[in-house]
């Protein structure tokens, strides 16, 4: 019940706020009321979790013994049956046969076949990483509130309405288990966004909002077709009765995994998509437009959250499912991808003058990072690479806010235009060479565990991406202090139109942006507890890699030549 | 006392770590003026702790008997420690070595990374922490003078104290990721301090140059760990030099690799050519900050690493000769930049990078044989260790004549203050005459020391030819320095009295900045002669665990060298300078374009800046038009096909009833036609 209120709290809230309809000193108490409360329910869970360390919690006596996927908290209903597949009881059921206590037929060496009716689930669940990037979304759900309530001055309740779903889509996404519900949810956030941008946007507000709308959309049609073809496939082979459920197929394909062709199809299509919403080089162009033109909060999350859609999807979806596809075809590609991305991301923000365009830019960098160590396919990578996840939604969620504020006081984001805003602005420059400090990787800040991490672990794998990533922290200290140099240093320089009295951050501004800068603190200097919460799930994923990679493919090619003479 | 130990030992990065959050907190509100306090206390506890260190290490009888206390305590520790255990059980077969740890915290931990941030001390990290404790001591009390009424004072004293909280740290660290961490957190704090007064344009480029030339050279260093991880299995000092011998069988490259990786990273701290370009304009920060970070303490942390890991350099002869070389190059190119320079500040920063030169010209001869290295890796630590006073006090009593010539530091504009700043000048005397190598003070010592190092690389085996170069460049350049050093002195403290017009009323400095100026001059009198030639110095980091014992050769001949160039050196800068002031100028005018070439440092900044900096520029830009018109030009041509085909097929859907009335009745016959066909067929 605990991940459906996760989900339902900030839904009623902006029902709520729709019906009262109400002004805007209500709306924002009401909206930072439910953000509130949503991050006390995903640190509830967290602690939750982590208090079962790696047991499983039994759901409906149900539980996913030997999976890729394993939820570690789950809510599972049936919501209707849909046909029934043919089943092949072979040994590798056993196991959860054996759970069922339908041990004494299924022991049987002789095959027979079942007919199961399909069943489609709501399907919600929580692991290590599907709960850190909770309580990310909900953290900075607070601070997009807070760095909201006084630039927000029209339509200030549509506005908390649409936050707040777009809040409940993107918790739902992390805690989606089901391929159709991370779907739907995937898509869903979509529509809240495109309202931010284009409502509360800049003065190209619309021309961006559309075109990341349709960019994106046209990418997640394209891994909608994949999804399709995934469970089509799987309900043909008779894999598992749950052709949704992420760890249902996870652990059936461990066993009979996809033919090479399928897997590699189907990772195309996938990943087109996520490559999109990541963006992976050459996939960005949309980032900076839709940066530039979004409202602060709006920023915060599509850094902060959004764009970790597309590596949770690749972490959830494509590396469970399609082991002998990610290994030999998604490494080089998206490993290049991402090593591009790395050094391209960081050469664009170089030339950037727009500090909020620098940022973005800095994104497309620091997720090549994610993707780098996602695709390293091991332990350390992963980890990394998840952290990284973790790592760019908080600095860079703090990085917008305080540009936001900047641009709040000078209505302008011009390095040309500012300078020495140090000397005016003292306590709000301070959070900004700390951020730009955890940005650009210094260690006993967050930023560095997560790219050391990618880094070695990608070493380990591939050397010279690493040291071609690595290249990317060099440009990375290059474009952050070359930004604070123009921007904050040096002599005074304010716009000419800056009008009334120019105050340092507020206790507002600060309660946004302060418990960022302390968990990017904490995590830097004590990373040890937040690495132990994703271990197990990271273990069990590269599990699916530890073993030779002939031997996959050689199961990959009797399944061929099986699944060739099953169409005869 | 052994339940102590660790305790102890935290105590010293710690003390500065709570100075520092204490004034960061508090500073502003409530210490104010103040605020030098909490520093200059928290700094004299970790100097005594180190001190402490020392004399037990020095007392101990480690060589003599296996059962020591030390080793004793290791033990305790090693308790407390748990799985660490079997860390120490390594160290069995080294018992002579007193070496202590305590745990800390773990750090992070993946499947094959375990990252424990620990401490230890042996024979050479409680060496550094006494230079860097004591050094930083002083500059505080100074800083506390020098500093007085600027409005960042709280600031500046903060970042002093995380800086010594660094630094020892880096000193402490028990592996190499622990030792990266800290080495980019004493990056940052000497970024926080060159920039302290950031209104200034120069200041805020010169910090911004210094982090990200920095990180090139942490570029390769951190390669070079992941290396280590990768061919190891772990980064852990002990475990790494124990694998080696294993691993060195099957593939020496691996080590040559990581040996220059790990060089690149000392290349950046340590401010060696190419990557020294960053340490002169640091002069931007506030002088008792290019005096202790600068000069004494954090440049050296580059000449620490190498020295640490001689275990792996000894299996990297190749490596050994590329740090030599650089090393050469760099001391030779810096000191003939020292000059011709003007601002005082510059030269003892050439300076300082021409002496970093000389220490890496050091370690590169302990590649030669085994029996020398330890004597190598000695010349070069011990002159690390003397190089801090006297650069630390040159730099300081720089920083009293800035003081008094209001932050005027061309030594064009002003001379003969010797009247005025009488004890200023007596102390920049010793330190001038420690740094050129005057006979019995601190620089003499440790000079020939690396120089009888050079020497015995020229004679033991292989790299004859080599090594008579590097023993070549080490004279010149030892000339060099002499001669700049009294040039420089020369034209501040004598011939004819004359002041800038910024300073109002020329004045000697307070106490409170003299008196450690003293201290800093009578160490570098002192221990030279106290350590150097009596061996214990040698003794005491002879019992570090990285060095094997070896032997202390010794050469009458050099020491004579060294006088004689003293001498010359010292007699040239007098005559051109004091006697015959006019002689500088006529050559100049002869020497033109040499003379151009040193004063614009070889031109290497504008060098880098058309040749790196321009070009990824251009690259940056391009790639932001890449992004403009090829990529979205892409999209919306793609874009732009649901449109076209939308207007391919509009003219049939014109919304004329009678039209779709004629399409739908072709349709219904075909449709017939195919009906009646079937129904035949």
């Amino acid at each position: 019940m605990l991940l459906l209120s996760i989900i339902f709290l900030p839904l009623i809230a902006a029902l709520l706020l729709a019906l009262l309809g109400g002004d805007r000193a209500v709306a924002r108490w009401i909206a930072l009321l439910a953000a509130v409360g949503t991050l006390a329910l995903s640190v509830g869970l967290f602690a939750r979790i982590h208090s079962h360390g790696s047991g499983i919690e039994l759901v409906q006596n149900r539980t996913i013994v030997d999976s890729p996927v394993r939820p570690r908290v789950e809510w599972r209903r049936t919501w209707m049956t849909i046909g029934e597949i043919t089943q092949v009881k072979s040994i590798a059921q056993d196991e959860i046969a054996a759970e069922n206590n339908e041990a004494g037929e299924a022991k049987s060496e002789e095959v027979e076949t079942v007919r199961t009716p399909v069943r489609l689930e709501f399907y919600l669940g929580a692991d290590g990483i599907s709960v850190l990037m909770l309580m990310l979304t909900a953290i900075l759900t607070v601070s997009a509130v807070l760095i909201s309530w006084e630039a927000i001055q029209e339509r200030a309740t549509e506005f908390y309405i649409c936050l707040l779903v777009l809040e409940a889509g993107m918790l739902g996404a992390f805690l989606a288990f089901d391929l159709l519900l991370f779907y739907v949810f995937f898509e869903f956030t979509l529509i809240p966004l495109f309202f931010l941008v284009g409502i509360w946007g800049g003065s190209q507000r619309q021309f961006a909002a559309y075109r990341f709308f349709i960019y994106t959309l046209a990418g997640s049609m394209i891994t909608l077709l994949g999804l399709v073809a995934l469970v089509m496939k799987v309900m043909q082979e008779g894999l598992t009765a749950t052709p949704f459920s992420i760890p249902d197929i996870a652990a059936a394909l461990q066993h009979h995994p996809l033919p090479d062709n399928w897997q590699i199809g189907l990772l195309l299509a996938l990943s087109a998509g996520f490559v999109i919403k990541v963006p992976l080089f050459p996939f960005h162009t949309w980032l900076p437009l839709a940066h530039t033109e979004a409202p602060t909060a709006g920023s915060v999350l599509l850094a902060g959250v959004l764009l970790k859609l597309g590596t949770y999807g690749f972490l959830r979806i494509c590396l469970p499912l399609l082991p002998a596809a990610v290994a030999s075809f998604g490494v080089p590609v998206f490993g290049t991808m991402a090593v591009i991305g790395i050094v391209y991301g960081a050469l664009g923000a170089l030339a950037q003058s727009d500090i909020k365009k620098l940022v973005a830019y800095s994104s497309v960098s620091h997720l090549g990072f994610c993707v780098l160590g996602i695709f390293s396919l091991n332990s350390e990578g992963i980890t990394g690479g998840v952290m990284q996840m973790i790592n760019h939604g908080l600095s860079t969620g703090a990085l917008f806010l305080l540009v936001g504020m900047v641009y709040d006081r000078y209505h302008t984001r011009e390095l040309s235009e500012l300078g020495g805003l140090a000397t005016r602005l003292p306590i709000l420059s301070v959070c900004m060479v700390f951020i730009c400090m955890a940005s650009a990787g210094l260690p006993g800040l967050n930023g560095f565990v997560g790219e050391m991490l990618a880094l070695i672990g990608m070493f380990k794998a591939k050397p010279l991406y690493s040291a071609i990533g690595a290249t990317g922290v060099v440009l990375g200290a290059w474009y952050l202090l070359d930004m604070l140099r123009r921007g904050f240093f040096g002599p005074l320089k304010e716009p000419a139109s800056a009008h009334g009295p120019i105050h340092d951050i507020n206790i507002r501004e600060l309660l946004a942006v302060g418990p960022l800068m302390a968990l990017c603190l904490w995590i830097g200097v004590n990373p040890k507890p937040w690495l132990d919460t994703i271990a197990i799930d990271v273990r069990s994923v590269v599990k699916l890699y530890d073993q030779k990679p002939e031997v996959s493919a050689q199961n990959a090619a009797t399944d061929l030549t099986a699944s060739i003479e099953g169409t005869k | 006392m052994s339940e102590l130990t660790p305790a102890l030992l935290w105590l010293i990065p710690g003390a500065p770590l709570i100075a520092s959050l204490f004034i960061a907190l508090f500073g502003k509100v409530l210490l104010r003026g103040r605020s030098h306090i909490p520093c200059v206390a928290a700094l004299a506890v970790s100097t005594i702790v180190a001190v402490f260190l020392n004399v037990m290490f020095l007392a101990s009888p480690g060589s003599l008997k296996p059962d020591s206390t030390l080793l004793s305590m290791t033990e305790v520790v090693a308790q407390h420690d748990g799985d660490a255990g079997s860390t120490h059980q390594g160290d069995a077969h080294a018992v002579a070595k007193p070496q202590l740890a305590a745990p800390g915290f773990e750090w992070s931990i993946t499947d094959n990374l375990a990252v424990r941030v620990d401490v230890q001390v042996d024979a050479m990290t409680a060496l550094m922490l006494l230079t860097v404790t004591f050094v930083s001591f002083l500059v505080s009390i100074y800083a506390s003078g020098y500093m007085h009424g600027d409005p960042g004072y709280p600031r500046f004293f903060a970042a002093f104290a995380l800086f010594v909280f660094s630094m020892s740290m880096l000193v402490l660290a028990k592996n190499y990721l622990t030792l990266f961490m800290f080495w980019e957190a004493v990056g940052l704090c000497s970024y926080l301090l060159i920039g302290f007064w950031f209104q200034r344009p120069n200041a805020a480029a010169a910090a911004r140059k210094a982090f990200v030339v920095n990180r090139v050279g942490d570029f390769g260093f951190i390669m070079g760990i992941f290396l280590i991880w990768k061919t190891f299995g772990t980064v852990d000092f002990a475990e790494v030099f124990a694998k080696i011998p294993g691993v060195a069988e099957k593939d020496p490259s691996v080590i040559t690799t990581i040996c220059l990786l790990l060089f690149v990273g000392a290349m950046g701290k340590s401010a060696q050519f190419p990557l020294h370009v960053w340490l002169p304009d640091a002069m931007e920060g506030p002088t008792p900050v290019s005096a202790l970070i600068h000069a004494a303490t954090m440049v050296t942390a580059g000449v620490y690493l190498v020295a640490r890991s001689t275990p792996l350099f000894m299996y990297a002869p190749t490596a050994q000769m590329v740090v030599s070389g650089i090393g050469a190059t760099t001391a030779l190119l810096a000191a003939l930049t020292a000059l011709t320079q003007y601002d005082l500040k510059r030269v003892l920063a050439y300076s300082t990078v021409s002496q970093l030169g000389f220490m890496f010209m050091a370690l590169g001869a302990a590649g030669v044989s085994e029996k020398l290295a330890a004597f190598a890796v000695t010349a070069a630590m011990f002159h690390l260790f003397t190089h801090a006073f006297f650069k630390a006090l040159l730099f300081l009593g720089a920083g009293s004549v800035m003081h008094a010539m209001g932050d005027v530091i061309d030594m064009r504009r002003f001379s003969g203050l010797r009247h005025v700043m009488p004890h200023t000048r007596i102390t920049f005397l010793i330190g001038s005459l420690a740094l050129a190598g005057c006979p019995l003070l601190a620089g003499f010592w440790s000079k020939d020391e690396i120089l009888v190092a050079l020497f015995e690389g020229t004679r033991a085996g292989g790299h004859e030819t080599f090594f008579t170069v590097i023993l070549a460049v080490a004279v010149v350049t030892a000339f060099l320095t002499a001669f700049y050093t009294f040039r420089a002195y020369n034209m501040t403290f004598l011939g004819e009295e004359r002041f800038p017009e910024e300073a109002h009323h020329p004045h000697e400095s307070p106490p409170v900045m003299t008196g450690p100026l003293y201290v800093l001059a009578a160490f570098s009198v002192l221990i030279g002669l106290l350590l150097g030639p009596t061996g214990v110095y040698a003794h005491a980091l002879g019992q570090s665990p990285v060095l094997e014992h070896g032997d202390h050769p010794h050469s009458w001949m050099l020491m004579g060298l060294s006088c004689v160039i003293f001498a010359s050196a010292f007699g040239l800068a007098r005559w051109m300078y004091v006697v015959a002031p006019g002689v500088p100028l006529q050559l100049e005018s002869k020497l033109r374009p040499l003379h151009r070439l040193s004063l614009g440092k070889f031109f290497l900044d504008e060098l880098f800046t058309y040749l790196i900096i321009k070009p990824v520029k251009i690259v940056a830009l391009l790639c932001t038009l890449f992004d403009k018109y090829l990529i979205d030009g892409l999209l919306d041509l793609i874009g732009s096909i649901p449109a076209t085909l939308g207007r391919l097929v509009r003219p049939i859907q014109n919304g004329f009833v009678l039209n779709y009335a004629w399409v739908m009745l072709l349709g219904f016959v075909v449709f017939l036609i195919q009906m009646l066909r079937a129904w035949a067929g």
